[in-house]
């Protein structure tokens, strides 16, 4: 088919415009567009005439999508013409001139059933596809098949797919390999089929866990039985063994006591009362005897006493009574003559006395005069501060007069502005020292600075870049350089690696050659053409025969080396990779370069314009920092040397103000004036301080006898109340009126002792008559006696007489006393002697009821009666307590069932019994515990029929084998695609090898203007044909190409495809897209040449925007180049 | 509820079949996030979720019409939990007859188990009838002796009995039914003539109201075991009042449902396009699920313009359609199985009577696919896969290629799209 007009109706930026192409054969259609012109535009176009708008396009920007129409009038091969146009629609977008819907096969049929991506395959060449084919033939190494492919497809990279298909393919499974995912699933999948084989579980496994439980539990019953019947006789035995001794015990007792016979049985305490009894009849006859003796000796005391005395009163009585009366005789006797004598004395004190004072009215007296006293005391106290305050106030007011008063605020503000002046003195010198050093360092810094020819203040005036900016150049500088180190790296290594890899193969071919698949294809196909002609001709048979046995020894080696030949294989994939990643690695050295170059040069333009000549970004970085600093400095200087000089003004200001102030010369200093200053300011300040004072003292004096006044006004009043209230009081007194205080007061103690005095003679007259009447008491007391005694005193003293009567009145108390107790004695024996008489008699009583009771005929055969009766007891007891032991021990049951139970059995057969017993049960216990466990495993093996996973590793080897059906599926098609792929790149060497090469050879020369001179097929290291180019009479493969070369190389066999297409089957358009870009002008005319020739076959487009190929074409092609200009 | 049908009361009858208990999902790939657990038992919980309803609504009768186990199922623990679910329903008097269809006639679980007395299970060797008279019900069938019974066993069932409410319970494919083996053929005429008021069918695994005068009915299995079983699965509830069915109604039993999605692609088709068909279906799918897990199958076909993009990165598509479904569905759609089965929209006749690379390659294909030595050589390349896999799996039709020269054949076409579209260079912008 031809294109014979593109219609750009409405598309993109044009509306109606008809791009007209040749209709004869051997003319290239050049389409020129300049920049913005729509060459793009048009080859959209042309793509979206033939296969329909994109979805999307960026082409709708002037025409909305509804409207966009592309149209063409397009030659059949048939020669008919056919004039359609494409809409933008999902359905029905071909129409033809009358938009009439025309069926999309049509268009099909003109493109021989290709379709977008395929046209762009097989008739289209860009640059970028140039280039990309050009490097698809130096990764496949130059192997013929894989080139000749590659040329026929634009950019596809067949040999890549059927490298990616394989290693698809083999990410997924591998003969050899354990971990790729389909060898998984597969272990998965067996590994869940088994454990659903192991899970599973059978009836005749649960029947088994069920009759185990049933077998178990009537084996566990039946001994559980057979324990309890030994659990009984273990109990029999056990009781025996309880039983046997006590029965013995008892036997003897019963014995014992029947030797005893009949015994009368005394009470317990029969033997204690007995001698109870016995003792105290003994007792009571020595007691009676020693209370006869007592009385006698009693009787004998009683008759040394004498008669008893009879006396009126008792004798302690009377003695009591005496002694009490003389002694308070004796008292008041002793008193007497001091009471008198100071009777005499109080009567003289009453005799000068006077009246008697009442303590009421001394006390009102005192009061009165007293407060006469005080209030005069006050009057005369406040009148003396009266006039002491009035002196004061004199004294104060003559100090105010005396005190000035001189202005000192002018002074003081003219100071306070010199001392401020004086305080920044300070800061102004460290400011000019400060500029100092800063300028001093920015000008040795900007000596130091370089790359600027001006002055420091130009310096610092000038803008200079941003450090950011300068930062990120320098970091764009540093990725490129770490780019290039990096990759130069990568070089080093990828150059390492192939030395080794050298090595390795040079290695491995050191063992001899090293077979490849092609190489047994390639016998098996030279035997099987042998033996087709052996066929043919029956000589060919041993040929035929050598061939077969060629292909078998290759085959042979290949399954013999296959480790040497799949390490070959890897050796020269790992080159091929190496050299192509080390290619990539160049490319990115040389783009970082061109990179690095461009930086430093945006970088440097910088500083061109503060006239700079500027360094790589790291040091003028640095560079812009130490400027930055050397500005800093500068400015900072130029501050502080201002500062300073302000500072200075100031302080003459200040100092001029001062000695205005002080009216003193304005040539002396700041300091000096300062002083002067402060001095006169300290005068002034005394001086307002004392008038101060002064009218402080003067106010205080008139306030105080404004007071004081007061004061005396009022103490006089009171003062003479006070006096007529003492004179009222001593009148009532019987006093003068005229007496002061003191003599008032001496008065009244006068009167107060007086009245002490009489009270005291009261109680001495009331003392005396108590003694008298004590005498009178004695005397009474000591004549009674007497009488009652029968005794006289005569004249003897009162006392005396009574001391006579004390003395005999004690001895009669002495005798009657000592008779007294021996009537007591008397008395005590004889209630003594009365008891011990009544004891003999009870103990005599009790003697014989035991007598009695033990039937024997006197006291002295009690005591064996007693014995025989204990014995008795004791042994009722004990066979008692053997009893009650047998009881419990013989569990309940009666003495005779015990005894006729146990019989005459041996205790020692017992034991040998009861142990036979205890061995018995617990091997019946031992079964038991056996059974109860195999019963508790059948139990938990059924358990595991509830729980049962086979179902669940059923469901899981059910996902896993889906899984790996999916995944072996995979496999199986990316194996047989990459497979067939091979076989069919391999195919097509061999059928086009010689005619495609022979054509892309000659073009191949014509391209390189004759620096090649033919392309050769050559067997390569593994004897695979592969490409080489001659040149010089010396091949040399594609990798010794440039790439400039390699483009031609590519372009030759590409165009050579073509032309064999073309040759065989209806050609479609050829559209060349800027595929001269890199080729030079005699070059670019070269392939125009070729293009021409060419299009004698196939309708080529060569779309470009370069004016000057449209000039190369005009030129070299004259009438066989048609260009069409773009303009829009 | 003591309801008697003679008295003019109502009986609740549940008639299931082909429950094939503890038989596996059969088909679901496993990728990561597979929700496992949801998936395993399925058939477990949806018969415990028929006897939760059939306890609930207090039915008094259950029938299970054959198949209640897996043939090659033999692990004897299934049988012991559908006892437990028999025992459960005796607790709640539901009374259960049934019998052996073909895939369990020869169940070694059956033969031995020891079922509570509320289950019956009708003879194999003729014709048996359970007379439940407090309901008034007569349930007549035959199970299955073999495997294969290719008789028509419903002819020697005993004529109706008269007062009674009569159901046959069958195990059959009736007239036959497409996907299931032709076992004990009858046909409905030979059904109406028992007189019975229900045949309670089993065997055809597709919910089927063959006729409704009698109701000859196939509930349809109980829970979908594969693809081919997608939409709802359950049982068929039927209440007798006065010796008639009054109400009939099929109640979904699974707990996962299957659905089979296929997105037909159309030209102008692009990824993105695909993509929202695709999430398009999976929301209509979710939509009708009922709150189940779905368990899905998508089938992308068709010859859209995106063919060749797909089939360049056909991992990344897939994972982009996978990434979809998860987006609409979450944990309650699993997209099991994906099929790219997209076509080249070229015409690769076309194409093959042209030159060049693709031509020849198209020319090779075709030769491959009618030389069958040359084929002989591709096989080789493939026997130590084939040594690795198990029988069965190669039996399946994706790897059927590995022993069959014919499946060889198709699936070299299918490479031929693939190859086509892989070489062709990148499209640029669509």
């Amino acid at each position: 088919m031809r294109l014979l007009e593109l219609q750009l109706l409405a598309y993109g930026p044009f509306e109606g415009q008809v791009i007209e192409l040749s209709r004869e054969r051997g003319v290239v259609d050049v389409v020129f567009g300049g920049n913005e012109a729509g060459k793009s535009t048009s080859l959209r176009a042309l793509e979206a005439l033939f296969f329909g708008m994109e979805q999307t396009t960026a082409d709708a920007h002037r025409h909305p999508y509804g409207d966009l129409r592309v149209g063409g009038k397009i030659e059949a091969a048939d020669g008919s013409v056919l004039e359609l146009v494409r809409r933008k629609a999902r359905k029905a977008s071909l129409r033809d001139a009358s938009d009439a819907v025309v069926d999309e096969a049509v268009m099909k049929r003109l493109l021989s059933g290709v379709d977008r991506e395929l046209f762009r395959a097989l008739w289209g060449l860009d640059h970028v596809r140039l280039r990309d084919g050009a490097r698809a033939i130096f990764a496949g190494k130059g192997g013929v098949g894989e080139t000749l492919f590659e040329a026929g497809l634009a950019g596809a990279g067949a040999s890549r797919l059927a490298q990616t298909l394989q290693e698809e393919a083999e990410s997924i499974w591998s003969p050899r390999a354990t971990t790729r995912p389909l060898a998984e699933a597969l272990r998965s999948l067996a590994e869940n089929r088994r454990l659903a084989r192991r899970d599973g579980t059978t009836f005749e496994g649960y029947k088994e866990q069920v009759d185990g439980i049933e077998g178990a539990k009537r084996e566990k019953e039946t001994l559980e039985i057979e324990l309890r019947t030994l659990d009984e006789e273990r109990r029999r035995l056990d009781r025996a063994l309880r039983v046997l001794r006590p029965l013995r015990e008892r036997a003897a007792l019963v014995l014992e006591r029947a030797s005893l016979g009949e015994v009368p049985i005394l009470p317990i305490d029969s033997t204690r009362e007995r001698q109870a009894a016995s003792a105290a009849l003994s007792e009571s006859a020595a007691t009676l005897a020693e209370i006869d003796a007592k009385l006698g000796a009693l009787a004998t005391r009683e008759v040394a006493l004498g008669p008893a005395r009879t006396l009126e009163l008792d004798p302690a009585d009377a003695i009591d009574a005496l002694s009490a009366a003389r002694g308070s005789v004796r008292t008041h006797r002793d008193k007497a003559d001091a009471l008198r004598v100071e009777k005499a004395q109080l009567a003289a004190a009453i005799d000068g006395g006077g009246d008697d004072l009442s303590d009421e009215r001394a006390r009102r007296l005192i009061t009165a005069v007293k407060r006469a006293a005080t209030a005069r005391a006050a009057l005369v106290d406040a009148t003396a501060a009266l006039r002491e305050a009035e002196a004061t106030r004199a004294v104060a007011a003559r100090r105010v007069e005396a005190a000035s008063d001189a202005p000192t605020a002018p002074l003081e503000q003219a100071r306070l502005e010199a001392l401020r002046a004086i305080e920044r003195r300070e800061a102004g010198r460290a400011a000019k020292n400060r500029a100092r050093l800063a300028r001093s360092r920015a000008e040795a810094a900007f000596m130091s600075l370089g790359l600027f020819e001006g002055t420091l203040d130009e310096l610092a005036a000038r803008r200079a870049p941003a450090e950011e900016e300068v930062s990120e150049d320098s970091r764009r500088v540093e990725r490129c350089e770490e780019e290039i180190r990096l990759a130069e790296r990568e070089l080093d290594r990828a150059r390492t690696k192939l030395e080794d890899l050298d090595r390795e193969e040079r290695a491995l071919l050191a063992e001899g050659d090293v077979p490849t698949e092609a190489d047994l294809v390639s016998m098996r196909a030279h035997r099987d053409a042998a033996i087709a002609a052996a066929f043919e001709a029956p000589s060919e048979r041993r040929a035929a025969l050598a061939s077969v046995a060629a292909a078998d020894a290759c085959g042979d080696r290949l399954r013999r080396e296959s480790s040497r030949v799949s390490r070959f294989a890897i050796v020269l994939a790992e080159r091929e990779a190496v050299e192509q990643a080390r290619s990539q690695t160049s490319r990115r050295v040389d783009a970082a370069r061109l990179a690095l170059g461009a930086a430093l040069s945006t970088a440097a333009a910088r500083f061109t314009s503060m006239g700079v000549r500027a360094l790589e970004p790291s040091s003028m970085r640095d560079w812009l920092r130490r400027r930055a600093a050397i500005v800093s400095d500068a400015t900072s200087a130029a501050a502080d040397e201002a500062a300073a000089d302000g500072i200075e003004e100031s302080e003459r200001v200040a100092r001029e103000r001062l000695a205005r102030a002080l009216d003193a010369s304005p040539g002396a200093t700041l300091d000096a004036l300062l002083e002067r200053t402060d001095a006169a300011i300290s005068r002034a300040a005394s001086a307002a301080r004392e008038r101060d004072r002064a009218k402080e003292a003067l106010s205080d004096a008139e306030l105080a006898i404004a007071r004081l006044s007061s004061v005396v006004a009022s103490r006089t009043v009171d003062e003479d109340a006070a006096a007529r209230a003492s004179a009222r009081e001593l009148s009532d007194a019987g006093l003068a009126t005229t007496l002061d205080e003191e003599a008032t007061l001496g008065v009244v103690d006068d009167r107060r002792r007086a009245r002490t005095a009489r009270a005291a003679l009261a109680r001495i007259d009331a003392e005396l008559a108590l003694a008298k009447e004590a005498e009178h008491r004695l005397e009474s007391i000591v004549a009674r006696l007497e009488a009652s005694l029968g005794t006289h005193g005569g004249e003897d003293d009162l006392l005396l007489r009574a001391e006579r009567l004390g003395f005999e009145l004690r001895r009669a108390r002495e005798r009657n006393d000592a008779a007294r107790a021996i009537d007591g004695e008397r008395g005590d024996l004889v209630r003594r002697r009365d008891d011990a008489i009544a004891t003999q008699a009870k103990a005599r009583a009790t003697l014989d009821e035991h007598v009695s009771r033990a039937g024997v005929s006197a006291v002295s055969a009690l005591e064996e009666a007693e014995r025989r009766s204990e014995r008795a007891r004791d042994l009722a007891l004990r066979i008692a307590e053997v009893e009650s032991t047998l009881h419990a021990a013989g569990d309940g049951a009666s003495l005779e069932a015990l005894e006729l139970e146990v019989g005459r059995v041996d205790e020692e057969a017992v034991l040998r019994e009861r142990e036979e017993l205890e061995e018995r049960r617990e091997d019946v216990t031992r079964r038991r515990d056996e059974a109860f466990h195999r019963e508790v495993a059948s139990r938990m093996g059924l358990d595991r029929f509830e729980e049962s996973n086979a179902a669940d590793h059923a469901a899981r080897a059910e996902i896993v084998r889906a899984r790996a059906r999916s995944l072996a599926a995979r496999y199986v098609r990316l194996r047989l695609s990459s497979l067939v792929l091979e076989r069919e790149m391999e195919t097509y060497r061999r059928a086009f090898q010689d005619p495609l090469l022979s054509r892309a050879s000659e073009l191949f020369a014509t391209l390189t203007r004759g620096t090649f001179e033919a392309l050769v097929v050559r067997l390569d290291d593994k004897d695979r044909p592969e490409l080489a180019c001659v040149r010089s009479g010396r091949e040399i493969g594609v990798e010794g190409l440039s790439d400039g070369t390699r483009d031609q190389l590519y372009l030759a066999l590409r165009l050579a495809t073509i032309e064999r297409h073309a040759k065989h089957a209806d050609p479609l358009p050829l559209v060349l897209d800027d595929v001269l870009v890199h080729f030079d002008d005699e070059r670019s005319g070269t392939a125009l040449e070729l293009f021409a020739e060419i299009a004698r076959t196939v309708q080529v487009l060569l779309f470009t925007h370069h004016e000057r190929v449209a000039e190369i074409a005009r030129d070299r092609l004259g009438a066989r180049a048609h260009v069409v200009a773009l303009d829009r | 509820m003591v309801a008697y049908a003679a008295l003019g009361g109502t009986v609740l009858v549940v008639h299931a079949s082909d429950i094939h208990l503890d038989s596996p999902m059969i088909g679901l790939e496993r990728y990561e996030g597979c929700p496992v657990d949801a998936l395993r038992g399925a058939t477990r919980r949806a018969l415990v979720k028929l006897c939760d309803t059939a306890l609930e609504e207090h039915a008094e009768l259950l029938l299970i019409a054959g198949d209640l186990y897996d043939g090659a199922w033999k692990d004897y623990a299934t049988g012991l939990f559908f006892v437990g679910q028999m025992r459960r329903l005796r607790e709640g008097g539901v009374r259960v007859v049934f019998l052996r269809g073909n895939h369990d006639a020869e169940s070694q679980i059956t033969k031995h188990l020891t079922l509570p007395d509320n289950v019956k299970q009708l003879p194999t060797d003729r014709a048996g009838t359970v007379v439940l008279e407090d309901l008034g019900v007569a349930i007549h069938g035959r199970g299955f002796p073999t495997r294969e019974v290719f008789t028509d066993i419903a002819k020697d069932y005993p004529t109706a009995l008269g007062s009674l409410f009569n159901i046959g319970l069958l195990h059959t494919a009736l007239g036959g039914r497409e996907g299931h083996e032709p076992y004990a053929p009858t046909t409905t005429e030979v059904l109406k003539q028992k007189g019975y008021d229900y045949w309670a069918l089993g065997h055809v695994h597709r919910r089927e109201v063959v006729s409704r005068g009698p109701f000859i009915v196939y509930p349809g299995n109980l829970q979908g075991r594969s693809v081919k079983e997608t939409g709802s699965r359950g049982a068929t509830f039927l209440q007798v009042a006065g010796g008639r069915v009054t109400e009939l109604e099929h109640r979904a039993m699974d707990v996962v449902r299957w659905a089979d999605l296929t997105i037909e692609a159309d030209g102008d088709d692009t990824i993105d396009d695909l993509l929202a068909k695709t999430r398009g279906a999976a929301e209509r799918t979710l939509a009708g699920s009922e709150g189940r897990l779905i368990a899905a199958r998508l089938t992308i076909r068709g010859r859209p313009r995106a063919h060749a993009k797909i089939r360049k990165a056909e991992d990344a598509f897939v994972a982009e359609v996978r990434a979809v479904a998860l987006d609409v569905g979450g944990d309650d759609l699993w997209l099991g199985d994906l099929r790219v089965e997209t076509a080249s929209p070229l015409d690769l006749d076309a194409l093959r009577t042209q030159e060049g690379p693709i031509a020849h390659l198209l020319r090779g294909l075709e030769g491959l696919r009618n030389d069958a030595d040359s084929r002989r050589s591709l096989k080789e390349a493939l026997s130590e896969l084939r040594a690795k896999l198990p029988d069965d799996l190669v039996r399946e039709p994706e790897l059927a290629c590995l022993d069959d020269d014919e499946a060889l054949r198709e699936v070299l076409v299918e490479i031929e799209e693939s190859l086509v579209a892989r070489l062709a260079p990148d499209a640029g912008d669509e």
